[in-house]
């Protein structure tokens, strides 16, 4: 199977630094902030980890190794106790409650929101609208603003990387309103291609919804590429920072977008609350989607008028335990520093590349650690005759977690002419000695199988 | 007494999960007027089939793998059994074989013979999952239709190889074997209809 693999020339770990700016006014605001770890960044992870309970535990008898960030993160004890204070102390419905709890829920579930919004940089808590997850951000966005902007022949530009999250939203819409959707390919790098986005753009493009940071090839997007792009033909851009929030500083602005979508549950909150931001202004103009309780303003039998942004967009009680997980998440992110979480994964991200390409009949996707925008701390990879599935089946038995599959990304797969990759992804609180377990018990498992006969 | 392939689900009566709903048909006059009428739960947990009701091809490869002490000693009788499997021709690598809800691809095919036993050639890309099919392939070689479709998917449980019972679209190997029983209940009626 001849596969694809990335630039040319041996990796090398040079660390680049993060190319969006942060916004620091929120170390200062940031509430019950947990204590900040050791500040040095190759001893971040052994820090981190003291905070995060579910790390320490055997699987099949040898230590847990997991290295399954892409697809959720662990969760420090500073959030669980978040949530487990919740309940125990002032659960209570939000917003519209006179009563003392529901008035200490409601500001903790703003508050909340308020802390995602510094954490992204946005302009105002105003700007975030609380969803499920990613996916329901994004079908947010293509349901609202989406059916009511497009027409046929207008072009939404995707890519051939993207996320199912970020595909089937939009084929939805297209079906509905008549509009095109056109592809970006990949460069020989295995990242997006900036000039065939180019070619791509028309005046009939309306909107370009890209992955941030791809949760299979690893890719750094060029996001200026991109908004200068769309602003040549007044096109909207959506981002989907599911890759990049839990890892990088964000700074929505500085970045130029339109829209940004993120889980929770990547970046150390629980599942079940993630978040859009948008700018205000296009906010405004999204009609509601889901419709019920808290998104009104007045209620007549026939006929309702409308909230604003964000509460226009959260139908019924929403998720506030999570939400506040979330903030609370936001903080311990915030206490560590996203500049801080960002230089260990690069460093921690580059030990696995090179560990792992160091490896005979080893394929690893998208482009190398010294890329100019680096790459993300994961690697999806092949080994030459063996399916992924085999592969991270028997890497349980040793009690390293990896995913194997096509990672929602059933067309790049395709694209990449692979049934399906195995994928490790490591977060702060992965050390280098796990790295080095990971490495130990792939070719403990390349071993198995070269005994068995396959090669 | 024809029996529909069971369906997996929640009994509505024990709340069990993972009983087993049998449709039996009643015995009419004319045999293509088969009507499937009365509905009977088969509870997982109170009618739990023991190895002895199994085929007996089945038995064997049940108890061979009960013997074996580790994860990876029974992922390796695994491999030796994907080894032993007969080549499928790529020709048979069609929709109509293939088993939904693998990350793999798997594909299964039946032959009914002239003995009235059905007889299995399997195929993978995956070396774990085709020592899986195999598995099925071995224990359900030169079984009556009948026999395969009495077969309940408690035995996977049995096996240790941690494949769980869920009817949920990433459970490979119990739609494999599914699968095998719906394409036995396919030749069934292919040539009840025929006669």
């Amino acid at each position: 199977m001849d596969t694809i693999r990335g630039a040319a020339g041996p990796p090398s770990c040079s660390w680049t630094p993060p190319s969006q700016s942060s916004s620091r006014s929120w170390r200062r605001r940031a509430a019950s902030v947990a204590e900040a770890p050791s500040s040095s960044v190759s001893g971040l992870g052994a820090a981190i980890r003291k905070d995060v309970p579910i790390l320490e535990q055997s699987i099949n008898g040898r230590p847990l190794v997991y290295l399954d960030n892409a697809a959720t993160s662990q969760k420090p004890l500073a959030v669980i106790q978040a949530m487990d204070d919740y309940y125990r102390h002032y659960n209570s419905n939000v917003h519209r409650g006179v009563h003392t709890l529901s008035a200490k829920a409601t500001t903790a579930y703003e508050e909340a929101r308020g802390k995602v919004a510094r954490f992204v940089g946005a302009a105002s808590d105003r700007e975030i609208v609380f969803t499920r997850n990613a996916s329901e951000a994004i079908n947010l966005v293509a349901m609202t603003w989406g059916m009511d902007n497009l027409k046929p022949g207008d072009e939404i530009i995707l890519s051939v990387a993207e996320h199912h999250s970020n595909l089937v939203p939009w084929q939805l819409v297209a079906q509905k309103t008549g509009a095109v959707l056109k592809h970006v390919r990949l460069t020989d790098s295995q990242e997006l291609d900036m000039q065939h986005l180019r070619e791509l753009v028309t005046p009939s493009t309306k909107l370009i919804s890209l992955v941030h940071v791809s949760n299979m090839l690893g890719a750094v997007l060029d996001v200026e590429a991109v908004v200068d792009a769309a602003r040549s033909v007044g096109a909207k851009v959506l981002l989907d920072a599911c890759q990049s929030v839990p890892h990088m500083a964000i700074d929505v602005r500085a970045l130029g977008v339109d829209w940004i979508v993120a889980s929770g549950h990547k970046a150390m909150a629980p599942t079940g609350i993630g978040f859009l931001w948008g700018r205000y202004e296009l906010l405004e103009t999204m009609p509601p989607w889901m419709g019920g309780g808290e998104m009104i303003q007045d209620v007549f039998l026939d006929h309702s008028t409308y909230a604003a942004p964000p509460a226009r967009f959260e139908a019924g009680t929403p998720s506030i335990a999570e939400a506040i997980g979330l903030g609370a998440a936001c903080d311990y992110l915030a206490g560590i520093g996203m500049e801080q979480v960002h230089a260990y994964e690069q460093e921690i991200g580059c030990y696995l590349y090179e560990r792992l390409a160091a490896l005979d009949k080893v394929t690893i996707y998208g482009p190398p650690p010294s890329a100019k925008r680096g790459r993300a701390s994961l690697a999806s990879f092949n080994v030459g005759g063996l399916h992924a599935t085999d592969v991270s089946t028997l890497l349980d038995t040793a009690g390293v977690a990896v995913r194997s599959g096509h990672h929602c990304t059933q067309p790049l797969h395709r694209h990449l002419g692979i049934p399906a990759s195995a994928r490790a992804s490591c977060y702060i609180y992965n050390t280098f000695q796990e790295v080095d377990l990971f490495i130990d018990a792939l070719k403990e498992t390349i071993d198995f199988f070269g005994e068995m006969g396959m090669e | 007494m024809l029996a529909a392939a069971p369906s997996q689900g929640t009994c509505l009566r024990s709340r069990h999960a993972g009983c087993r709903t049998q449709f039996v048909a009643a015995p009419v006059v004319r045999p293509c007027l088969q009507r499937l009428v009365r509905r009977q739960c088969v509870c997982m947990s109170t009618a739990a089939q023991k190895v002895s009701d199994l085929p007996g091809s089945l038995q064997k490869i049940v108890g061979s793998f009960q013997m074996v002490p580790d994860p990876m000693a029974r992922y390796k009788q695994l491999l030796f059994y994907a080894a032993k499997l007969p080549p499928m021709a790529v020709e048979q690598h069609q929709p109509e074989n293939k088993v939904e809800g693998c990350v793999s691809q798997v594909w299964v095919v039946p032959e009914l013979r002239d003995d009235g036993k059905v007889y299995w050639t399997a195929d993978s890309d995956s070396q774990l999952t085709k020592g899986l099919a195999a598995l099925l392939v071995l224990g359900l070689n030169g079984c009556s239709p009948a026999e395969i479709l009495s077969v309940q998917p408690g035995f996977i449980e049995m096996l240790g190889l941690k494949q769980s019972l869920t009817p949920s679209r990433n459970n490979g190997f119990l739609n494999m074997f599914l699968k095998m029983q719906k394409l036995t209940l396919g030749l069934l009626s292919s040539t009840n209809g025929s006669s």
